[in-house]
């Protein structure tokens, strides 16, 4: 067998081998240190990617459809379909956002089309999730939400009031178009933890694998670290319970440090988070993977706690939280969030 | 006016190859740019003047044009030096504050000079190839249920059965196969790995794509590095792969080592 060099054959592998490999060099002499791979991937786009995409029909007459919608010619709300796609079933709804330690639902409108699965957030005219129907290969519904296993091995998550409704249409959307669904699918470990530690309205908004090292015996020990809107928390895996347990007013701060853990592991990221343990200050600290992230997230929260802002009706100056949460002491204000939030109550009793 | 000269000028970067020697290749660059050698010590940049602007094109066709120029001019310096390596595209070296481009290339050349040696030494005489090998989903799928016996039990099981009975037992029976499928594939990539890595110098495994074919699925996606003498039994070996039922290979080369620089 002879190797080809025929550009009409090898024309998608050499771009591969152009684009993406060849000599590294140090990024302070050349163009823009982001940029460049950033060219890569607009150039891919521009040559091998596009069919793939087009092929999905996600991209289709995408650049087309901008320029009419610069034109004015159609309608923001007629944006989001590609030509001939029809629109199966449109329910209200939320998606689980995971990146990194970030978790959260996020609201939108659920669109089963006959090519695809997405969610929308309206008033931003923003996709937060989608997948073509033919990239689902699992389905199921538990405790309310429906899991889908991508072709890629993500797991997407859904919520809907009209959740049994939005099952049965994908099912038969995914078995018209001819692709398998599998309906026996395993969840992973991290996606049926216990989260009963949990008091009521408390929601856990980071979450991640991280190790803990115990008072008194000074042992690092393997578990969970939550952040949730009340409070910083630790589940330590082998007694299956919060071993460590912070309200969030207490925590003062946080840093990352490389140090050694024990003669075995050196050099690991900690995080370290200082808090109010009167009389005195403590220190409480975590290793693990993005522990950097972590620090963010706490740096974040402690810093929109700090933050002030003023009563949008008098002008008086007060803790954002505060004023959120239990209105202006000076003349009375309410957040309209609160406000609405009362009167459900009310019609509800 | 010497701001005038040293702001917003680049050098675009092709390759480095072995040897010194000082060289003018013509308008042979992308967009017709003069490509030329600056020489350092024992190797030498390929490169052209241009704007400190990368290329940037969304019309597919330019950009096509514009790898292929890149890869051409590789290949010129290949031919001429006997060994490069080749920087991936739009590699644009910049100057600084007061500091010409050149002056930047000839530090990095400098400070990287014995890494760069080790590069050559690992690379010289040889060419990088591309080899990938697809399967025929729908062949093999056959071609397993035939050799399986739970699978052929199953499907005989199936025909005395309720329908009801009969589609949990079809989906029963694509759940097998879909892992029979997989441990087919990952067979394949051992046995394959193992006869292919005899024949050459060096390999990368590369992620194995989809999509630019409807029927063949990709199931191995390499990058070799093979000295001169040894392809054609690199090719023996790819030959012998092929020839077997439901199995396509591709094999592309030789092309500089963008996979090994």
């Amino acid at each position: 067998m002879e190797p080809t060099r025929d550009s009409r054959i090898t024309l998608v592998d050499l771009l591969d081998r152009i684009l993406d490999k060849g000599l590294v060099i140090s990024a302070d002499i050349i163009i823009s240190v982001a940029g460049i791979p950033l060219i890569g991937v607009n150039l891919r786009a521009a040559l091998a990617g596009m069919e793939t995409m087009i092929k999905y029909g996600v991209m289709k007459d995408w650049d087309e459809k901008l320029r009419s919608r610069a034109a004015g010619e159609i309608t923001r709300e007629e944006i989001f379909l590609l030509p001939g796609e029809k629109v199966l079933l449109e329910i209200p709804g939320s998606f689980f956002h995971t990146e990194g330690i970030y978790v959260a639902w996020r609201y939108g409108q659920i669109y089963l089309t006959d090519r695809r699965l997405f969610i929308r957030h309206r008033e931003f005219n923003e996709v937060m999730f989608q997948t073509p129907l033919n990239e689902i290969t699992g389905l199921l519904v538990r405790d309310g939400a429906l899991y889908l296993v991508l072709a890629d091995g993500r797991i997407a998550r859904l919520r809907s009031p009209g959740i049994e409704k939005l099952e049965t249409a994908v099912k038969e959307a995914t078995g018209e178009a001819g692709f398998f669904v599998d309906e026996n699918i395993d969840l992973p470990i991290y996606e049926g933890e216990v989260l009963d530690f949990l008091s009521e309205g408390e929601t856990v908004t980071h979450r991640g694998k991280a190790w803990h090292l115990v008072s008194p015996e000074k042992i690092w020990k393997p578990g969970r670290i939550y952040i949730t809107n009340r409070r910083l928390c630790w589940w330590y895996d082998f007694e299956k319970r919060l071993a460590f347990d912070l309200p969030m007013e207490r925590v003062l701060g946080s840093t990352v440090e490389v140090r050694d853990l024990s003669p075995a592991l050196k050099k690991e990221r900690v995080f370290d988070v200082i808090y109010e343990a009167s009389p005195e200050r403590k220190i409480a600290s975590f290793s693990g993977e993005k522990m950097y992230e972590w620090e963010r997230a706490l740096g974040r929260i402690i810093s929109f706690r700090e933050r002030t802002e003023t009563c949008p009706r008098c002008g008086k100056t007060a803790n954002l939280l505060e004023l959120l949460e239990k209105g202006c002491g000076n003349c009375g204000w309410v957040s309209p969030v609160k406000d609405r939030k009362k009167q459900r109550i009310k019609i509800a009793t | 006016m010497s701001e005038e000269i040293t702001v917003g000028r680049s050098l675009y970067l092709y390759c480095i190859a072995g040897g010194n020697e000082k060289i003018n290749l013509g308008p042979i660059g992308i967009e017709g740019g003069r490509v030329y050698s600056i020489p350092h010590r024992e190797v030498s940049a390929i490169v052209h003047d241009c704007e400190a602007r990368p290329y940037e094109s969304g019309e597919a066709e330019k950009v096509k044009n514009w790898v292929m120029i890149h890869q051409q001019v590789v290949d010129t310096a290949w031919e001429r030096f006997g060994t490069v390596l080749p920087m991936s595209f739009d590699t644009l070296i910049v100057g600084g504050e007061g500091i010409e481009p050149e002056e930047n290339l000839k530090k990095w050349l400098q400070e990287d000079y014995e890494k760069l040696r080790e590069k050559f030494s690992h690379v010289r005489g040889k060419a990088e190839y591309g080899v990938q090998i697809l399967w025929d989903p729908r062949i093999m799928v056959d071609k397993i249920a035939e050799n399986s016996p739970e699978i052929r039990n199953l499907k005989e099981e199936v025909k005395s059965k309720s329908p009801g009975v009969a589609y949990m037992y079809e989906q029963k029976v694509k759940n097998l196969l879909r892992r029979e499928m997989e441990n087919k594939a990952d067979e394949y990539f051992k046995d394959f790995y193992q006869r292919i890595k005899k024949e050459v110098f060096d390999i990368h495994i590369d992620k194995t794509k989809k999509g630019d074919n409807e029927q063949l699925q990709m199931i191995m996606n390499l990058s070799c590095l093979v000295s001169g003498e040894k392809v054609e039994k690199l090719g023996d070996v790819l030959e012998g792969i092929n020839r077997e039922e439901g199995l396509h290979i591709r094999f592309t080369g030789p092309w500089p080592p963008y996979s090994f620089a």
